[in-house]
């Protein structure tokens, strides 16, 4: 492992920290809200971060077969 | 070397700690302790993990800082983490407050039903989360 490569963890590892803590807070404000309303967090609410996350799986996926196609 | 190994372990402590600490994410900004305290929150917790962790193994891949076939594993352990987190089924209605007792007792097992499913999803997609975050910490045990 190089230098370079552990900028390039440390720079994922900051930014995936980061990333969790906006989600967090996303999560937090749902949380609330639904309190405010009497309930639970909806099966809506958890489809659509569900949806994002698929979001993201497809964009790994299509990465991976770009990589798959340049080295073949 | 050593030093800049060292450096590496940090950051992907600081990737555990973020995407695996269910019990103890806090916000930076409110500093409002986030602890699931439903099924439904923790649902929506595993589904932001996997979100994050999506966007991490795609940086990681990107940069060659980790192998394609590690990425694939990757990528299969956080799909069939969202897909066990998909297919809970919705949850029961309730029958009408007057309904006869027989309702009321077909839908208290349906909802146990419900329950035990949602605790499985959860313990599986959790499994899954936790394997694709050791794809992504085994980078520091590389020499």
């Amino acid at each position: 492992m190089n230098g370079v490569q552990v900028i390039q963890i440390l720079n994922i590892a900051l930014q995936a920290y980061a990333e969790m803590g906006g989600s967090i807070m996303s999560l937090i404000h749902l949380r609330e809200t639904a309190r405010r309303e009497g309930r639970d967090l909806s099966p809506e609410e958890i489809q659509a971060l569900l949806d994002e996350a698929q979001a993201e799986l497809d964009h790994l996926q299509a990465d991976i077969e770009k990589g798959q196609n340049g080295a073949s | 070397m050593r030093k800049l190994i060292s450096y590496s372990s940090l950051s992907f402590a600081i990737i555990l700690i973020a995407l695996n600490a269910f019990l103890q994410a806090c916000s930076p900004v409110t500093n409002e302790p986030f602890v699931p305290r439903s099924n439904p929150e923790t649902l929506a917790y595993i589904a932001v993990s996997i979100k994050t962790m999506a966007r991490s193994m795609d940086a990681a891949y990107t940069q060659h800082v980790i192998s394609q076939q590690d990425a694939v594993k990757g990528l299969a352990y956080l799909q069939s983490a969202k897909n066990a987190v998909s297919q809970v089924p919705p949850e029961p209605v309730p029958p009408a407050p007057d309904a006869p007792k027989a309702d009321w007792d077909a839908y208290k097992v349906a909802h146990d039903s419900y329950v035990a499913q949602q605790n499985s999803a959860i313990s599986a997609a959790q499994t899954a989360l936790a394997l694709a975050a050791a794809i992504l910490d085994a980078q520091e045990k590389q020499p």
